[in-house]
C-alpha cells in the first residue's frame, strides 16, 4: 500500500512539474480515522498529501463534470484544465459513463489507475467499539487495529470491514486508464451481488412495503447522495424541478418514496454499484438495495454490465432483434 | 439552585416521572449512531453516546411543519399547541445551539410563533460529556463540555449514578417535580468538575478567525475557490448542524387544498438563491462554500454578537468528501492575518 502511495506522490509530483497536467485529484488523510478527503493538488509539493488505503471511499468521478465547466464570470475564450485523476475500479466505470455522456472530455483527463482491494465501511467498523467512537485506526498487513475513544482497543481483519459493494466487486482494477500504479488487485471470486435483492424478495408484500417505509422515512433530503454520485449530473433534478413540479421539497413520506424510487430508476443501466451513496448518507440509509434490483433486472433482461469500455455501447443504449419484450402488452 | 444526585438505578422512576404530563424526547440507538426520538419505554433512552448523527434541533425547528392549511375559499394559519417537551441528554453543544436558534427566531423584536410556542414548551436536559467524540472541538468556539449555555438542567455522568444541577427556575421545577434523588454531597459535586475538566483537556484547539474586518476583507479571496472545489453540493453538513436554521416556504396542495409548509433549506443548494429571473447571486459552490462559513464566523457574530457553530464536529462527520471546516478556518484565519 504505502509502496503504491510513494510511487503516486512521484508520479504526479513528475506530471505536475512537467506541466503536462494542471490539477491532480486524489485524496489526502482526513483528522478522522477512517476518512480520507478528496483533494485537489496542484503542485509537486502538494503531491505529498495524496494518500492511498483502504479508507479512500468516496467516487471522485462525481467531482469531475464541475472542473470542465466554463465558471460563471469568465466572457470569451476559456481552456479548461488538464486533470489527473486517481481511478480504482468503480472511479474508473463512472468516468467510462461521465465520457460516453459528454459530461467530461476523454482528452482533457489522464487516468492514474490502481488496484483496489476494497474500502472499510466506516459505520461497519464504528459498531465494533460499542457506544464509544474510533478514534485512531492502524492499518497492519490486512488487519486494522482500532483504538476507540474510551481507550479501548480491538484489531479486525480489514476484509470483514468491507463495504457492501466493495465485498462483492468484480472490477478492481481501472476498466480505463492511461497509466497505472502498482500491481492487479486479487479478483473476487463467487460472490453473489444480488444476495441482498433475493432476501428482500423472499419477504411478504407486507414486510417489504414495512421495510421500503422504514428506510425512506430516514431521509432528510439533503441530497448526499445524488451529489456523491457521479450518474447525478442533471442540471437539473426532478426532485428540485418547479414547472412541472413532480415531488413536494417535503420530508413527507410520499415524496421521500418518489425521490428515491425516481432516483433509482434514474440509475437503470447506469450504476456501476460504487457504493458512494451509502457512503454518503448520513442517515445509514440502504440506498444500495434498489440500485441492485434495478441492475440485476437490466443485466437479465438486456445483458452485460455497464460502463467497461469506451467503444460498447451500454445494455440500455443498444437494441437487439432478442432483447426482451416481455414488458410490451398487446393493444 | 437546586443540585442532585441520582442513582442510576432510579433513572428510570426519574424518566417515569417526567414524562407523566410531558413529552420525553431523549437519545436512543441508532443504526447510525445515535438519533433523538419520543422515548415511550425510559429504559430505551440509551446515554451512553458520543453525539447523535444528526443534532436534535428539529425538536424546536421541525424539518417540516405546516404553517396554514387552505383551499380555495381562503386559509388558516395552523399552529396547534405545542406539547410540553423534556428534551433529555442532549449534549451542552446541542443545548447552546437552541440558544442560538432563540436569537434568530427574536430577532429584533420580530418574534416567530411556531418557533416560539415550542420552544417555550421545551426544558433542557444537557448532559455534560466525558468523553469528547472524534470531531469534537466545542471549546474553541466558546463552548465546553459542561456548558450550561440553553440548558435548564445540567446532567453530568459519575458512573453509577449522576449529577443534576438546576440552572434556570424552569430547570429546578422540573427537578422538584420529578421528585426523586437526593441532595448532591460536595464529593459529587466536585466529580463533576474534575471529570469536566477531564474532558476539557482532551478537547484539541481549533484556531478560529475572530477578526470582523479581516474576514470581509477576504470575501474575494481565492481561497474560497480552491476550498469548494471538493465540495459536492450536498446539504448533509447544513442539516445536521444544530445551527443552521435556513428554511423554505412552499404551498403542498392536491385536488383544490393543501398546505403551507415550512421545511429546512440550505445555502448548500444552488436553488437556494436561484431567482425567477434564472440570475443567481451565489452561481458557483465557491460562493456557497463562502456563504456557509461567512454566515457562522461573520454574519451571526454581526448580527447576534455570536459565532453560530459549537464545535459538534457533525459536519466533518457526515461531508462525504471530508471536508473539514476546521482546516478551512485555519486557512481563513492564516489569510486574514496576512491580508
Amino acid at each position: 500500500m504505502s509502496q503504491i502511495q510513494d510511487q503516486l506522490r512521484r508520479r504526479v509530483a513528475e506530471l505536475l512539474d512537467a506541466k503536462t497536467l494542471d490539477l491532480f485529484l486524489g485524496y489526502e488523510r482526513s483528522d478522522l480515522p477512517l476518512k480520507t478527503a478528496a483533494r485537489f493538488v496542484r503542485t509537486a509539493e502538494e503531491a505529498e498529501r495524496l494518500v492511498w488505503d483502504r479508507t479512500c471511499t468516496s467516487n471522485l468521478a462525481a467531482l469531475l463534470p464541475a472542473v470542465f465547466k466554463k465558471p460563471e464570470g469568465i466572457r470569451g475564450e476559456w481552456t479548461p484544465p488538464r486533470v489527473g485523476i486517481l481511478v480504482k475500479g468503480c472511479v474508473s466505470r463512472s468516468i467510462v459513463g461521465l465520457i460516453k455522456a459528454h459530461q467530461v472530455p476523454r482528452d482533457g483527463l489522464h487516468l492514474v489507475g490502481v488496484g483496489c482491494e476494497g474500502m472499510i465501511d466506516r459505520h461497519r467498523a464504528s459498531q465494533l467499539v460499542g457506544s464509544a467512537e474510533i478514534a485512531e485506526a492502524m492499518f497492519e498487513g490486512d488487519s486494522v487495529r482500532l483504538r476507540a475513544t474510551d481507550g479501548t482497543e480491538k484489531t479486525v481483519a480489514a476484509n470483514e470491514l468491507l463495504a457492501a459493494s466493495c465485498a462483492v466487486c468484480r472490477f478492481r482494477d481501472a476498466v480505463l486508464a492511461d497509466e497505472t500504479i502498482g500491481d492487479p488487485a486479487a479478483t473476487v471470486e463467487g460472490a453473489d451481488r444480488y444476495t441482498p435483492v433475493a432476501a428482500f424478495e423472499a419477504q411478504s408484500a407486507q414486510e417489504r412495503w414495512d421495510a421500503f417505509v422504514a428506510e425512506v422515512s430516514r431521509c432528510v433530503r439533503c441530497y448526499a447522495c445524488r451529489e456523491a454520485c457521479p450518474n447525478c449530473y442533471c442540471t437539473e433534478c426532478f426532485a428540485e424541478e418547479t414547472e412541472p413540479k413532480w415531488i413536494g421539497v417535503t420530508t413527507e413520506l410520499s415524496d421521500l418514496m418518489l425521490f428515491h424510487l425516481g432516483r433509482a430508476y434514474h440509475q437503470a443501466g447506469r450504476c456501476v454499484d460504487c457504493g458512494a451513496c451509502v457512503a454518503a448518507c448520513p442517515q445509514g440509509i440502504d440506498l444500495r438495495l434498489l440500485n441492485q434490483k434495478i441492475n440485476q433486472d437490466v443485466e437479465a433482461l438486456f445483458g452485460g454490465d455497464v460502463s467497461l469500455s469506451l467503444e460498447e455501447l451500454d445494455p440500455l443504449c443498444r437494441f437487439t432483434m432478442d432483447d426482451d419484450q416481455g414488458f410490451m402488452t398487446e393493444p | 439552585m437546586l443540585v442532585l444526585t441520582l442513582a442510576k438505578t432510579d433513572l428510570a422512576t426519574f424518566l417515569s416521572a417526567v414524562a407523566e404530563d410531558r413529552r420525553l424526547v431523549g437519545p436512543v440507538s441508532d443504526r447510525a449512531g445515535t438519533t433523538f426520538d419520543e422515548i415511550a419505554d425510559p429504559t430505551t433512552i440509551c446515554l451512553d453516546y458520543r453525539n447523535s448523527g444528526l443534532s436534535p434541533k428539529g425538536v424546536v425547528f421541525p424539518q417540516r411543519e405546516t404553517l396554514l392549511v387552505f383551499d380555495a375559499e381562503g386559509g388558516t394559519e395552523h399552529r396547534p399547541e405545542a406539547p410540553e417537551t423534556v428534551l433529555f441528554g442532549v449534549r451542552p453543544c446541542d443545548a447552546r445551539a437552541v440558544s442560538l436558534l432563540d436569537k434568530v427566531f427574536t430577532w429584533e423584536g420580530t418574534e416567530d410563533p411556531y418557533y416560539l410556542d415550542r420552544r417555550r414548551r421545551t426544558t433542557i436536559v444537557a448532559l455534560a460529556c466525558n468523553e469528547p467524540g472524534a470531531a469534537c472541538f466545542c471549546t474553541s468556539v466558546g463552548g465546553d463540555p459542561a456548558d450550561e449555555t440553553g440548558a435548564d438542567v445540567l446532567a453530568v455522568d459519575l458512573g453509577d449514578k449522576m449529577l443534576l444541577r438546576a440552572i434556570t427556575e424552569r430547570g429546578e421545577e422540573l427537578l422538584k417535580t420529578a421528585g426523586v434523588g437526593s441532595d448532591a454531597s460536595e464529593a459529587d459535586i466536585q466529580a463533576a468538575v474534575k471529570a469536566a475538566d477531564a474532558a476539557r483537556e482532551r478537547l484539541p484547539k481549533t484556531p478560529i478567525p475572530t477578526d470582523l474586518d479581516g474576514l470581509r476583507a477576504i470575501f474575494e479571496d481565492e481561497l474560497w475557490a480552491q476550498e469548494a472545489m471538493t465540495c459536492l453540493g450536498c446539504g448533509a453538513c447544513t442539516y445536521a448542524c444544530p445551527t443552521c436554521h435556513c428554511f423554505d416556504i412552499t404551498d403542498e396542495a392536491k385536488h383544490g387544498a393543501g398546505e403551507r409548509v415550512r421545511s429546512w433549506d440550505t445555502c448548500a443548494f444552488p436553488l437556494f438563491t436561484l431567482h425567477g429571473s434564472g440570475h443567481n447571486p451565489r452561481p458557483a459552490k465557491d460562493a456557497r462554500v463562502r456563504q456557509r462559513v461567512l454566515h457562522k464566523f461573520l454574519y451571526c457574530p454581526e448580527n447576534f454578537d455570536d459565532i453560530f457553530c459549537v464545535g459538534c464536529g457533525r459536519c466533518v462527520t457526515h461531508c462525504p468528501t471530508g471536508i473539514d471546516i476546521r482546516r478551512i478556518l485555519a486557512r481563513v484565519k492564516q489569510r486574514v492575518s496576512t491580508a
